[in-house]
C-alpha cells in the first residue's frame, strides 16, 4: 500500500511537473509572441477613441504587440508618474507636457533615444521642425519624440463681432497697438459692467492654473528672454520685461477698466472663457491651435465664424518680431525601467513620426500643430497658414529642471501686477529675485 | 458534589479554539489568551507597520533631506524647517489661509449641522423629505460637487450670478476668481455637504431625555431657553467630537481647492495641503513637503490636545 502510494505520488508529481513545464513553455512562447506596451497619455474626451483607432492600426501592423492605452487627467499625470518612478512600475511610453519635459529629462526619468535612432537610421531633421526636435533634447541627447509644436498662444476671434465693431475681419491686428484698438472697439461696458469683452490678455493668470504663460508669450514678441542662454540666470527683469508687464496692465485698464473687471464677468481660465467666446460674448480669446478641434465638438458651427492670428508684436520696439520661447516641448518618451523598450520604440516611431500614426491622429483631430514637416491635415488655408507660421516661430532654448517653479512664480508676478498689488517694476524685481534663488538651488 | 459544577467549568462550553490549540506547558490561561489576542490583531498591526508606521518614519527621515523621488535623498539636516519658518513667505500665507478657512468653516459647519438636525428632529409632516434633501448633498462625491459648484458660480452661465442680476439687480463678484470671495465660496461648498455632521447631531438630539423638556415646560421655559439650557449642554459631547474632526479635516482640505481654484487667485485659497502638494508633487521637493507634513501633524496634535484639555470646562457628560 505504501509502495503504491509512493509510486503514485511520484508519478503524479512528475505529471504535474510535466504539465507545468509544458504550460510554462507554451506560456513563454506566447509571451514571446505577444508583448504589451503600456502607454500613458492625456488624450481624453473624443480623442481617446480617435487614438484607439490609430493604436488598432499599429497592432494590425505589429501582430505581436498589444497596446494598453491608459488615459490620464493632465492634472494628475505628474503625480502618477512620480509614484510609478518610486515603485519602479513605470509605463513603457509616457506623454510629457511642455513644462514636464525639463523636469523629467533633468532627473533622468526618460531614457535617451539616440542609440535607437542611430540603429534604425532615423533622419530626425528631415522628419521634424528644428525647434521641436531641439526642444526634445537634454544636454545634447534626444529624450523624446515631440508630438506637437510647443503651444504658442494664438488669438482666435469672432468675425461677426469684428464686423459689428466696424473692424475688418480679414485684416486682424498685427501689433500691440492694433490689438488694443480692436479690444477697445469690441468691449461693451454698461454701467460699469463689462457686457461684451474684447479680450482677456492674461489667460490662466491665476496662480497655478495651466501651463500657459501670457507674459512669456508677450515678452517673446517684445524681443525679450525669460532666462539667460545657459538657463542659469534671469533675463526677464530687463527693460523689455518691465515694458511688457506695464503694457499688460495698461492694456487691461484701457480696454476694460482694469483686469479685475474682465475677470469678474468672464473669468480667466479656458473653462471660464471658452463658453463666453462660443456664445459671442467675447470677441477674442487667447487659445492654442487645438481649439479648432475643440470647436468641432463643443460649438458646432462656430468654426465658420472664427478666424485666428498670431499674437501681435510690440510696434514700439523695432527689434520685436514674431517668435516664441518655448521651455520644453510636449512629446512621448520611454521611461527608465520600462519593461518593453523595443515595443515602446516601435510604438513611439509610429505614433510620433509615421503618416498612419502621428499624422492620422492629428488628421482625426483636424489639428495642424504637428511637429512633422510632411504631415498633411485638412483645415482651411486661412487657419492652416497661421498654424504653420506658428510652428515655425518657436525657439527652444535650454530649459532648467525647475522650469515649472519659474513658470508658477511668473504667473504670480503677472497676477500681482494686474491686480494692482504691486507695480510692474516691483512685481518683476520680486519675481526675478525669487527665480534667481530657485535657479541657484536647482542648477 | 461534582467539582465542575461548583466552579462552573462544566457549564463552560469547549470552543473550537480550545480544541484546536494544544495546551502548551508552562503557559497560563492569561498568557495564552493574550497570545490569541495578538494573533487576531496581527493583520491590523502588520498593516499599520507597513502602511502607516513605515511611511510616518520615512516622512521623519525625508523631512531632513532633499529628495526628488528619482534620485537618492540627500541629508540636509534642519534646513527644510529653517526655510519654512524663516525664508518662505508663501508657507506662512498657506498657514494663514488654512487658519482662516478653519476658523470660518468649523463653527459654521457645527452651527448649520445643529440647526438642520433640530429642524428635522420634529414630527411634522414631510420631515423625511427634508431629511433626504439635507442629507443628499453629503453623498455627492466631492469631485462631482466641485464641478457642480464651478457651474453654479460661473459668472456668465451659472445659476447664482444671473439670478442675482436678473432678480435683484445685483452685480455679483466672480466668486471663485475674486480673491475676496474665493475662500468663502469653498467654505460654502463644505457647508452644503453638512449632511454627515447633521446626522450625528440628530442622533445626539434623539438621545436627550424627553422628561427634561417636560420639566422645563412645566417651569414655563421658552423655546430659546430650552435650546440654550437643555439641548446645547446635552449635545456638547457631540459638539466636542465634531469640533475635533472638523479641525482635522479643515487643516487637511485639498480636493475642492485643487479642482476649483488651485490655490488662486493671488494665493487667496492656498490652503496648507495645496501648498504641500505644489512643493512635493509639482516641484518634486518631497523633503520639503515631508517637513511641511510633520509640522502639520504637530499643529493638529496641539490643537486636539488643547481642545481635550479644555473639554472638562464645557463638555457635559451627565446624561442622567
Amino acid at each position: 500500500m505504501r509502495t503504491f502510494g509512493f509510486r503514485t505520488s511520484r508519478l503524479a508529481a512528475a505529471a504535474v511537473a510535466a504539465t507545468l513545464a509544458t504550460a510554462g513553455l507554451a506560456g513563454g512562447a506566447a509571451a514571446q509572441q505577444q508583448q504589451t506596451v503600456v502607454f500613458w497619455n492625456n488624450w481624453d474626451g473624443s480623442r481617446t477613441a480617435q487614438l484607439r483607432t490609430v493604436l488598432d492600426e499599429f497592432e494590425k501592423r505589429n501582430p505581436g504587440i498589444k497596446v494598453e492605452n491608459v488615459t490620464l487627467s493632465s492634472d494628475t499625470t505628474a503625480q502618477r508618474m512620480l509614484t510609478a518612478l518610486a515603485s519602479g512600475a513605470v509605463p513603457d511610453l509616457y506623454m510629457t507636457q511642455a513644462n514636464d519635459f525639463p523636469r523629467w529629462a533633468g532627473l533622468g526619468a526618460l531614457q535617451p533615444l539616440d542609440d535607437l535612432v542611430k540603429r534604425d537610421g532615423v533622419d530626425l531633421d528631415k522628419l521634424f521642425f528644428k525647434s521641436s526636435i531641439d526642444g526634445s533634447r537634454w544636454n545634447g541627447r534626444l529624450i523624446q519624440y515631440p508630438f506637437k509644436v510647443a503651444t504658442s498662444l494664438m488669438v482666435w476671434y469672432n468675425k461677426d463681432l469684428f464686423r459689428k465693431a466696424g473692424l475688418d475681419p480679414d485684416k486682424p491686428p498685427r501689433t500691440w497697438a492694433e490689438l488694443e484698438e480692436a479690444a477697445k472697439k469690441t468691449t461693451i461696458v454698461n454701467n460699469g459692467v463689462v457686457e461684451q469683452l474684447g479680450i482677456n490678455i492674461c489667460l490662466n493668470c491665476n496662480t497655478g492654473a495651466g501651463s500657459e504663460n501670457p507674459f512669456i508669450e508677450l515678452l517673446s514678441r517684445n524681443g525679450g528672454n525669460v532666462l539667460t542662454a545657459d538657463a542659469k540666470g534671469v533675463a526677464f527683469d530687463d527693460q523689455k520685461g518691465v515694458d511688457t508687464l506695464r503694457w499688460m496692465v495698461a492694456f487691461s485698464e484701457r480696454t476694460s477698466g482694469n483686469w479685475s473687471n474682465a475677470v469678474r464677468q468672464f473669468g480667466t481660465t479656458w473653462k471660464d472663457l471658452r463658453p463666453s467666446f462660443y456664445a459671442g460674448k467675447m470677441a477674442m480669446m487667447l487659445d492654442g491651435p487645438f481649439l479648432w478641434n475643440i470647436l468641432a465638438n463643443d460649438a458646432p458651427g462656430m468654426q465658420e465664424k472664427v478666424g485666428v492670428f498670431l499674437l501681435p508684436t510690440n510696434d514700439r520696439n523695432p527689434e520685436a518680431r514674431q517668435r516664441y520661447i518655448a521651455y520644453g516641448v510636449p512629446g512621448y518618451g520611454i521611461p527608465r525601467g520600462a519593461k518593453n523598450v523595443e515595443g515602446a520604440w516601435k510604438l513611439l516611431k509610429f505614433i510620433g513620426s509615421e503618416d498612419a500614426g502621428a499624422c492620422a491622429f492629428f488628421r482625426f483631430q483636424k489639428r495642424a500643430d504637428t511637429p512633422l514637416r510632411d504631415c498633411q491635415v485638412e483645415v482651411p488655408a486661412t487657419v492652416a497658414d497661421v498654424f504653420r507660421a506658428n510652428a515655425e516661430l518657436v525657439e527652444a532654448p535650454v530649459a532648467p529642471t525647475s522650469f515649472q517653479q519659474v513658470h508658477v512664480r511668473i504667473q504670480q508676478m503677472q497676477e500681482a501686477a494686474l491686480l494692482g498689488k504691486q507695480t510692474p517694476e516691483e512685481a518683476i524685481k520680486a519675481a526675478a529675485d525669487d527665480v534667481r534663488r530657485i535657479l541657484s538651488r536647482t542648477n | 458534589m461534582d467539582r465542575s459544577v461548583v466552579d462552573g467549568s462544566a457549564a463552560r462550553p469547549t470552543t473550537p479554539r480550545d480544541a484546536a490549540v494544544p495546551r502548551a506547558r508552562g503557559l497560563s490561561n492569561t498568557t495564552r489568551e493574550a497570545l490569541w489576542g495578538y494573533l487576531f490583531v496581527m493583520p491590523w498591526i502588520v498593516g499599520f507597520v507597513l502602511f502607516s508606521a513605515g511611511p510616518i518614519l520615512a516622512t521623519v527621515y525625508l523631512a531632513m533631506t532633499e529628495y526628488n523621488v528619482v534620485e537618492a535623498p540627500r541629508w540636509v539636516g534642519l534646513r527644510n524647517f529653517d526655510d519654512l519658518f524663516f525664508h518662505d513667505p508663501q508657507y506662512l500665507k498657506a498657514l494663514m489661509v488654512t487658519v482662516e478657512y478653519s476658523a470660518v468653516r468649523v463653527p459654521l459647519v457645527i452651527v448649520v449641522g445643529i440647526a438642520f438636525a433640530m429642524l428635522i428632529n420634529t414630527n411634522m409632516r414631510g420631515v423625511n423629505l427634508f431629511r433626504l434633501a439635507l442629507y443628499l448633498p453629503s453623498i455627492v462625491p466631492l469631485v462631482a460637487a466641485s464641478v457642480l459648484w464651478l457651474w453654479l458660480l460661473n459668472p456668465q452661465f451659472g445659476f447664482v450670478n444671473p439670478w442675482l442680476r436678473d432678480g435683484f439687480g445685483v452685480v455679483a463678484p466672480n466668486w471663485l476668481r475674486d480673491e475676496r470671495t474665493a475662500l468663502y465660496a469653498i467654505v460654502a461648498l463644505s457647508v452644503w455637504q453638512v449632511g454627515h455632521t447633521m446626522m450625528i447631531f440628530l442622533a445626539s438630539l434623539q438621545e436627550i431625555p424627553k422628561d427634561l423638556y417636560e420639566a422645563a415646560e412645566i417651569d414655563g421655559a421658552s423655546l430659546w431657553q430650552k435650546t440654550w439650557r437643555i439641548t446645547i449642554p446635552m449635545i456638547t459631547p457631540t459638539i466636542y467630537f465634531n469640533l475635533i474632526m472638523g479641525i482635522i479635516s479643515s487643516f487637511q482640505a485639498f480636493a475642492a481647492v485643487f479642482i476649483l481654484t488651485r490655490g488662486g487667485p493671488a494665493n487667496s485659497t492656498l490652503v496648507y495641503i495645496m501648498y504641500l502638494y505644489r512643493r512635493g508633487v509639482e516641484f518634486l521637493e518631497m523633503g520639503y513637503a515631508s517637513a511641511m507634513a510633520l509640522i502639520l501633524v504637530g499643529i493638529i496634535l496641539s490643537l486636539t490636545v488643547l481642545i481635550m484639555k479644555t473639554s472638562d470646562r464645557w463638555v457635559n457628560y451627565d446624561r442622567a
